[in-house]
């Protein structure tokens, strides 16, 4: 039996085949595709004239804060709602189909594991629907509000207009490499903050050549590797979806709530004492905005009130350190710190530059 | 080498494959036959179906569940009892269909050894390929019928005991019932290909030996280990290869539009572990003593 160890070569072959496939494929497609060159501004204008284009893709976000993850290992429960989802949404990792017909009709929706979380946008009609809670919420915008409200800023576009309009001397602006995202030709934008004193080390945002539509948008962060922070699209579509995905009639069964929209907002506001505003000391990047004594006292000290509550201080305790004169919480972006009399510092910045600032 | 002392019977050849394709769809006849005659194969698909039961008896009896808490699905029961199949394929996905997957994959070519059939099996004009092809078809088939067992008695026990109407999506799109089976038949079609990658390794791990019950419980065993790496973040860059990765993702099936991307990438994956595992399995199987 010469020949038996020629019946063992396809279980020598096949494992190398794979992983040769798993290593080559992904680095064939990353090579830097040829366009023609564009200015920052120019590329500006094209993510700006974008705003009426009709697309449909996956999202996927990810996150690398140096935070614990949050995520629920329990593959089929796991609750959505309370102080844990706002976090859980920014520290796990998420996959989301989005839906954009122009400026008045978004779909986006967070695909959870055996769950889904969906905002709908359609006209002046907001929905938002959690499948495992069967909860829906549903508002109506005013007339006047033409931003799309906070629960969608989550396409690439939306997030970089934020972060453009915040834009000062402070950045660099430069045009990068080419790139290959989701299967279009893109071209990058890069901002560098100029000062070494915050923790962002740049941002980038890579926008497809021919219709200007971002298609992802990544924080590095100094001294690692990975992204801090990263949405891109995997796949896209630039077609315009069927006009039914945007009607959004919660099934029987679910608690609706109506969410009333103020006119204005601003008027709303109770009168406050200017000693509990909060103020901004520095600028730029390595801004930082610190709150009075007060603000967070109750959050560690407090009985909690709930299940909620106590989970939000579980939370709370878990993620921060005790320092001399406070508590920190450290991120490869953010760090907060709470000093012991309640007053909370929080910046892109180091720990010592908050507490620097907690002494002046 | 020992093997030539022992009166060999016939290598494997794969002319014979070609050259009969009739006697090979017998054998699969003969061996789907066989294995749905057992009582043990039986007794396994009894246990799947009790699962839907239990939770629909369950919860009819208590008070209605609270949303978000508990195995997916089974808040969403009380209005629709079409939602008893997909809380019980939550629930049987990471223990009790791998389980009966274990039992059916590692008893294929160790329970044969073991009851001293292999011999005569391959003495008949049957190649060695061929036959551990027709035993791997064989489990496959079992994984489908599995999955069929519990998502149609629980879409019968919902159905006779809870109200039904058009389903809610986890979109929050309503269906009627057409459109749902379909889903349904797509839900059980991805559960059954996500259960293929382990029916692989059952049958390379059936080849090593001849005592079926170490076959069955280390394949069951390796399903587990494979879901408790998995869980932990530390090990991120494994999960992707792992042949549980997705198998919660027949959610996806589930919303409006359908995402499909995990169906696609989790037939690659499983792909992948078939072609591993069985080219294991082959260079095992065709190069090893017949002794039983």
């Amino acid at each position: 039996m010469a020949k038996n160890w020629q019946r063992w070569l396809p279980a020598g072959i096949v494992p190398a085949v794979i992983v040769a496939a798993s290593v080559v494929g992904p680095n064939l497609a990353q090579a830097s595709p040829k366009l023609p060159a564009k200015t920052a501004q120019e590329l500006l204008e094209l993510v700006a004239d974008s705003k009426d284009s009709a697309f449909s893709g996956t999202l996927e976000q990810s996150s690398e804060l140096g935070l614990p993850e949050l995520q629920s290992m329990d593959p089929g429960g796991g609750s959505t709602d309370g102080p844990g989802a706002a976090l859980e949404l920014l520290t796990a990792d998420h996959t989301a189909q989005v839906s954009i017909d122009g400026p008045d009709k978004a779909r986006v929706q967070v695909q959870d594991r055996l769950g889904e979380r969906n905002v709908t946008l359609n006209g002046d009609e907001v929905w938002y629907y959690d499948f495992r809670e069967q909860e829906a919420a549903h508002a109506v915008r005013p007339a006047e509000v033409t931003e799309a409200p906070m629960g969608e800023a989550y396409t690439p576009g939306q997030i970089a207009e934020k972060f453009l309009s915040t834009i000062d001397p402070s950045t660099e602006i430069t045009v990068g490499d080419n790139a290959r995202v989701a299967g279009r030709t893109a071209y990058e934008l890069v901002l560098t903050p100029s000062t070494d004193d915050t923790l962002v080390g740049a941002v980038s945002l890579a926008v497809d050549s021919e219709t200007g539509v971002p298609l992802s948008f990544i924080i590095a962060a100094q001294g690692q590797s990975e992204p801090a922070f990263s949405v891109a699209f995997s796949s896209i579509d630039f077609s315009a979806p069927v006009a039914t995905l945007f009607e959004f009639t919660p099934p029987a069964g679910t608690t609706v709530t109506e969410v009333p929209v103020k006119e204005h907002r601003d008027h709303d506001m109770p009168d406050r004492d200017p000693g509990t505003e909060p103020r901004v000391l520095g600028e730029g990047w390595s801004s930082i905005v610190a709150l009075p004594a007060g603000s967070a006292s109750d959050a560690f000290t407090a009985t909690p009130n709930g299940e909620d509550a106590a989970e939000a201080q579980a939370l709370l305790q878990q993620a921060f350190t005790q320092v001399d004169g406070g508590r920190v919480l450290q991120t490869s972006l953010v760090t907060v710190f709470i000093a012991d009399d309640g007053r909370v510092f929080a910046g892109a910045v180091s720990a010592d530059q908050l507490i620097a600032a907690s002494q002046q | 080498m020992p093997a030539e002392a022992v009166p060999s019977p016939p290598p494997g050849n794969d002319g014979v494959v070609r050259a009969r394709p009739f006697a090979g769809r017998s054998l699969l006849g003969s061996e789907i036959s066989v294995l749905f005659r057992r009582r043990r194969t039986w007794a396994m698909l009894a246990a799947l179906a009790a699962i839907p039961i239990l939770i629909a008896v369950v919860v009819r009896l208590s008070e209605g569940p609270e949303p978000g808490r508990g195995p997916a699905f089974l808040a969403s029961i009380t209005q629709n009892g079409l939602f008893v199949s997909l809380t019980a394929l939550t629930v049987s996905i990471p223990l009790f269909l791998p389980l009966t997957i274990g039992v059916v994959a590692g008893d294929t070519i160790a329970g044969e050894a073991n009851l001293g059939t292999l011999r005569y099996l391959l003495v008949a004009p049957t190649g060695r390929v061929r036959l551990l092809l027709v035993k791997y078809a064989g489990a496959a088939v079992f994984c489908l019928v599995g999955t069929l067992t519990v998502v149609t008695t629980g879409a019968l026990i919902g159905a006779a005991l809870f109200p039904i109407g058009p389903v809610a999506l986890l979109s929050g799109t309503t269906v009627g019932f057409g459109g749902y089976a379909v889903r349904l038949l797509l839900l059980a079609l991805y559960v059954t290909v996500s259960l293929l990658g382990l029916s692989a390794i059952g049958l390379f791990i059936s080849t090593l030996t001849s005592v079926p019950v170490g076959a069955m419980a280390a394949t069951a065993a390796l399903a587990a280990v494979s879901q408790i790496l998995g869980a932990l973040p530390q090990l991120e860059w494994m999960h992707p290869w792992l042949f549980t990765h997705y198998w919660f993702g027949f959610g996806d099936l589930l919303r409006d539009p359908i995402a499909w991307q995990s169906f696609g990438d989790n037939a690659l994956l499983q792909l992948g572990y078939i072609a591993v595992f069985g080219a294991m399995a082959y260079g095992r199987f065709s190069t090893k003593d017949i002794l039983t």
